[in-house]
């Protein structure tokens, strides 16, 4: 009776101990859920049966209401597991498991780049912390800009965020996204898969064709530089150049390899302009299947450095160039602006025998309407910016391309 | 005597107006005798200069300088017996002359506003207010031409205005041309549009090209520039203009010659200017929204709107004949004065006048578009720098508009705060005019994504405050830039800028 007594006694004291715990422990929830947030249930879960282990989830969010990026945001919750008071931070890397072995993905922009290559890496500090302590409530531990990744390849593809809680005192090095779990710096990592579409070349398939790719460039180049029936010396530099910058920063045999390939695609490209059979559509056509955005847009600025070579903005040159970026497909607008830039530096850019509808962009298709507003708004855009230029050279050019919209607006008014 | 004037001060000539008694805006005559004063200024020495007719006499040779205005706000110099004048110091000399010449004609000036081309940039405006204060006058507004010569065509032209009507403003260094709604004693800017180096001294130029090149046929020698210089042209010009041919006599190094030119020649020379105007007119048109057949008249302004020509071109593009009511040079003055007592206090202002401008209502829009410069994605998926604007050209003044924008770095602990002008609504940063640069502060420690609210509010008096406020902290950095009001109103005297 005296066992039973006792049992039931103790029964009484722990039951009567769990409801006193329980109301200090929502008298807490409730404090916590009014200054730091989160939910009631959240928060007495918590303070009563203690802090679950660290956990990773992803929420896509819009940057703001005016793009259409979003943003991934990771977010952790529960115990931090350390064993001493560390300075931490959580570091995120994205590999592709698409094809099996896990394979780097990269960033298009240095912000979310490793130090070292340009793997995706993203860091958040996130100052000391002590053993059983943790975040209660979902706390942002990682940011990824899904439009910025490049992974190896284009189309479908399974990624995996891992976010890695390090001790900053003593990082562990993180290399291609893949780091050393048993380095004493490395404390814990968290994964979260996500999936993403890519339209664009990955970066495997744009190393493949890259050196493809850059012969396209060059003779696309010389096709510019030969469209005014003349090859000359600075056009000729303006390439040069760009192929020695292309293989800067290879290794010195690699270097010598490509060199062999870009200059014979250099001769090539100059022979076959020369006898008239390099043809553009053939070449966009290639650069349309291998190329990637960037590339196509490289191809096009080394086209306008060309055609600003001899510091004449020849018809011809203007208009291979309007069907080299035609045919790209790229964006009007912005090689609107690629070529302002060019033409506002030509010290002896417009000649009287260039056509006026090259260097202003006037389609022949165009209805007598169209080129009427086109002209318009031409004439406006250098107005204003006359108004921005100081004197000099730069202001000069702008005054000339008035004066050469007003010419075409008299050419297209007697036509009407 | 105590007044308010109008001050229209032109490429080629400026003009002074007051209200009568009867509250009409008059011309004040210069003590020659005349409505105009040419904006030419001739150094004799580093401290004596002659302003107006006489020193257009000597326009052409060392030491005069005419036409400054069209560089305005400029870093161009004019140098005079080693001394080097900007365009807003020579504009101070003509202003100080205009208030002496006025003040020795009507008595004490209490207030003035200068008029100025409604495409003019900030710093030129600034410029005009500069000038005005150390010519001693104090402005406190200053107006668009075009709005000025609307509101005096839509008070004084005899009948009752009502409707959508064009001001067509060529004058001898700028054009403009502004839409506007008038009902009543309201005029509302719709729409404006202009070149700040477009007008009759182009066409002066070109008259004086076309001479040359006869005397080359006639004799076979150039002709000394000397010989005929470009008051020579002006003139010829104005009679070009009321006949179809004249005959021109010279003699040069090649000897004497004598030989016809016709309005046709001119025409010719001149096409390509017309054209420039014709498709600035047809861009307000489709600013404004508006087809040409909702346009009741198209008004004259600027001397160089007499040209044949020119009436003929304003006839193509709004399909109707213009109208001239007045003398064309000095409208937008006679407009400068029925604003100077509409803005001013009315201490100085009999019954009749006060009545006279007491209904006026003025609604102005913005010749500009305002922004500010972020870096953001472009079409390229490149990280570049861009203007995005704030306040489009054409908004209705007052107006406040605002745009969110996002931190990008983690602990980001500052932004660079930019406000830009510009006539087109302009993406590249190159093109833009950076009007004022500061620094917005951040708390240190903060994820990216921050957001960061700009504001611009453009109010009546044309003072746009710019705010760049973080929206979680409520910080701010904040400016007010005057766009066409005085900051302040002192007077300097001109004579301590001049250098011994």
């Amino acid at each position: 009776m005296e066992i039973i007594g006792f049992i039931a006694l103790i029964l009484i004291y722990a039951f009567f101990g769990q409801i006193i715990r329980a109301f200090f422990a929502s008298l807490s929830a409730g404090w916590r859920t009014l200054i730091h947030g989160g939910s009631f249930k959240e928060n007495f879960g918590t303070q009563f049966f203690g802090m679950n282990a660290f956990e990773l989830k992803g929420e896509k969010i819009p940057i703001s209401s005016e793009t259409t990026f979003e943003v991934l945001e990771l977010n952790g919750k529960g115990l931090i597991p350390v064993k001493k008071t560390t300075n931490i931070a959580f570091i995120t890397s994205i590999v592709d498991t698409t094809d099996g072995d896990p394979a780097p993905v990269l960033a298009a922009i240095d912000d979310f780049q490793e130090p070292e290559s340009r793997a995706f890496q993203h860091s958040v500090q996130a100052g000391q912390a002590s053993p059983d302590t943790g975040f209660v409530n979902w706390v942002r531990i990682g940011a990824i800009i899904p439009s910025l990744l490049v992974p190896p390849h284009s189309g479908q593809r399974n990624l995996v965020a891992i976010t890695r809680m390090i001790d900053l005192e003593n990082p562990p090095p993180i290399d291609l996204g893949f780091c050393d779990s048993n380095h004493p710096g490395h404390l814990a990592s968290f994964q979260y898969s996500f999936k993403e579409n890519f339209e664009d070349n990955g970066y495997q398939e744009e190393a493949a064709h890259r050196e493809e790719a850059r012969v396209l460039i060059i003779m696309l180049a010389v096709q510019v530089a030969m469209a005014d029936g003349d090859f000359a010396y600075e056009e000729g530099k303006i390439i040069k150049d760009w192929i020695t910058r292309s293989i800067a920063t290879y290794s010195d045999e690699r270097k010598e390899e490509l060199k062999k390939v870009y200059n014979k695609a250099f001769k090539d490209g100059y022979e076959k302009a020369q006898k008239g059979t390099l043809s553009i559509s053939e070449i966009t056509n290639k650069m349309n299947e291998i190329g990637s955005k960037a590339q196509k847009y490289e191809a096009v600025d080394l086209c306008f450095d060309v055609m600003a070579a001899d510091g004449v903005a020849d018809e011809a040159e203007l208009t291979a160039i309007k069907n080299i970026s035609e045919s790209l497909n790229l964006d009007f607008q912005e090689i609107q602006i690629m070529k302002d830039q060019r033409l506002i530096k030509l010290s002896t850019k417009i000649e009287s025998q260039s056509s006026v509808e090259a260097i202003l962009g006037i389609d022949s298709d165009w209805s007598h309407n169209q080129i009427h507003k086109h002209l318009r708004k031409e004439f406006t855009k250098w107005n204003g910016r006359l108004n921005t230029l100081s004197d000099g050279e730069e202001r000069e050019n702008a005054q000339k391309m008035l004066d050469l919209i007003a010419e075409a607006r008299k050419k297209y008014a007697e036509a009407a | 005597m105590t007044n308010y004037i109008g001050i229209d001060l032109g490429t080629t000539n400026s003009a002074v107006s007051k209200l009568d008694e009867t509250g009409r805006p008059i011309i004040v005559h210069n003590p020659d005798g005349s409505n105009i004063t040419p904006s030419v200024i001739s150094f004799s020495s580093t401290k004596q200069y002659d302003v107006g007719e006489v020193a257009r006499k000597s326009l052409g040779e060392p030491n005069t300088f005419g036409r400054f205005k069209r560089d305005m706000g400029g870093k161009s110099e004019f140098e005079a017996f080693g001394i080097k004048h900007t365009p807003e110091s020579l504009s101070a000399l003509l202003l100080k002359k205009l208030k002496e010449d006025t003040e020795s004609t009507i008595g004490n000036i209490e207030e003035a506003v200068v008029t100025i081309p409604a495409n003019f940039a900030n710093e030129a405006r600034e410029a005009t207010l500069n000038a005005a204060r150390k010519a001693g006058l104090n402005v406190k507004n200053i107006i668009n031409e075009p709005t000025a010569a609307a509101l005096y065509y839509a008070f004084h032209s005899g009948r009752e205005l009502d409707g959508t009507y064009a001001v067509y403003d060529l004058g001898g260094g700028t054009f403009d041309v502004s839409l506007i709604s008038v009902h009543g004693k309201d005029v509302e800017v719709l729409a404006t549009e202009g070149v700040s180096k477009l007008g009759g001294d182009d066409f002066d130029k070109a008259l004086q090209k076309i001479v040359s090149a006869k005397y080359k046929t006639e004799t076979g020698s150039d002709l000394e520039p000397e010989d005929y210089n470009l008051i020579d042209a002006e003139d010829d010009k104005k009679s070009l203009s009321r006949r179809e041919v004249i005959k021109v006599s010279l003699r040069s190094a090649g000897g004497r010659a004598s030989f016809e030119v016709h309005q046709k020649d001119l025409e010719e020379a001149i096409s390509s200017f017309i054209a420039q105007t014709e498709m600035l007119c047809e861009t307000a048109i489709d600013d404004a929204n508006l087809v040409p057949s909702d346009i009741s008249e198209v008004f004259l302004v600027g001397g160089s709107s007499r040209i044949p020509c020119i009436q003929k071109s304003v006839e193509r593009i709004f399909k109707r004949e213009p109208v001239s009511f007045a003398n064309p040079d000095e409208v937008v003055a006679l407009g400068a004065a029925l604003y100077a007592a509409y803005k001013s206090d009315g201490k100085f202002l009999n019954s009749i006048q006060k009545q006279s401008v007491e209904k006026i209502s003025v609604a102005e829009i913005t010749s500009k578009f305002f922004g500010t410069i972020s870096v953001g994605m472009s079409a390229r998926d490149e990280l570049t720098r861009g203007n995005t604007i704030i306040i489009e050209k054409g908004e209705k003044i007052p107006c406040t508009k605002e745009e969110s924008f996002f931190t990008m770095a983690e602990g980001q602990t500052g932004v660079n705060c930019v406000v830009t002008e510009s006539n087109t609504n302009e993406i590249d940063p190159k093109f833009v005019k950076i009007i004022w640069e500061g620094v917005l502060e951040l708390p240190a420690d903060r994820p990216s994504n921050q957001e960061i609210i700009v504001r611009f509010s453009y109010d009546q008096n044309q003072v746009m405050k710019c705010s760049f406020i973080d929206v979680e902290t409520d910080k701010k950095t904040e400016v007010d830039l005057s766009m066409g009001k005085s900051k302040e109103s002192a007077d300097i005297d001109i004579d301590k800028f001049m250098v011994e």
